[in-house]
């Protein structure tokens, strides 16, 4: 898939870890895994609106397409 | 799931005996010296098409017995691939692997061998009539082939098989899209 999750990167500068994120968003930390891993499929408006509220970032710091 | 888990390993275990069953009845019936008949009660060899109903005799030829046996290897391949994906089918149930798409798979080549069976039947009954008469006198060698309801219906099941397993298919595509929307 062309979009890359940037979300680790956003947690360093944040200096924050990813069960606290998890935690914080109400998700599992399996379930962030994929997001991170960039295993997931689709990602709910809802889920990005939580992670852009806690590392206080923009949807397009976290989101980023390359073309293949 | 344990319940699952029981009566799925007895039904490996149950397919499992019935391929090698199958096997040993199939090399029994045409490698014995007897003269070996083609129905036990109301049970036919299943290798063999139901308008052949005559006794295997002792004094046919070894060649003979050989070429009607690797004819019948057809029909009793194709059940064996079915009874192997039967196999395989309740190892994955015994381990809780319910809605996968490798289950799927089995149940389509299940469908898919069913097919191959119903619509060889005619082409290795044919075989096996002009293998079984080759060696009777001038006019009197047959060929045979037959296709009835009982095929027709037979083709029908294993198309519904693989629609199904098509339904299933799509069902893990969504329901894996599902498992992966955060």
């Amino acid at each position: 898939m062309a979009i890359i999750i940037n979300l680790d990167v956003m947690l360093a500068k944040r200096k924050m870890r990813s069960n606290e994120l998890a935690q914080a968003i109400g998700i599992t930390e399996q379930n962030l895994s994929i997001l991170k891993t960039g295993k997931a499929k689709a990602i709910r408006f809802s889920t990005l609106d939580a992670i852009c509220k806690h590392l206080e970032c923009q949807p397009a710091d976290i989101l980023e397409f390359r073309a293949e | 799931m344990d319940r699952i888990k029981t009566v799925s390993h007895w039904f490996r275990i149950l397919f499992q005996a019935v391929f090698i069953f199958d096997i040993a009845i199939l090399v029994w019936f045409w490698m014995s010296g007897a003269q070996t008949p083609t129905t036990w009660g109301s049970i036919h060899a299943t290798f063999l098409p139901l308008n052949i109903n005559v006794s295997i005799p002792a004094t046919m030829s070894p060649f003979t017995k050989l070429l009607g046996f690797l004819v019948s290897c057809i029909p009793t391949g194709i059940t064996l691939g079915i009874y192997y994906c039967l196999i395989k089918l309740f190892s994955l149930y015994e381990r809780a692997e319910i809605f996968t798409a490798v289950n799927v798979s089995y149940i389509k080549k299940i469908g898919y061998l069913l097919l191959a069976s119903a619509l060889v039947e005619p082409l290795y009954e044919a075989l096996l009539t002009f293998v079984l008469s080759f060696n009777a006198g001038h006019g009197h060698r047959t060929i045979s082939a037959s296709f009835g309801t009982t095929n027709i219906s037979d083709i029908v099941m294993a198309l519904m098989i693989i629609l199904v397993s098509w339904i299933m298919a799509e069902g893990c595509k969504l329901r894996d899209e599902q498992a992966h929307t955060i």
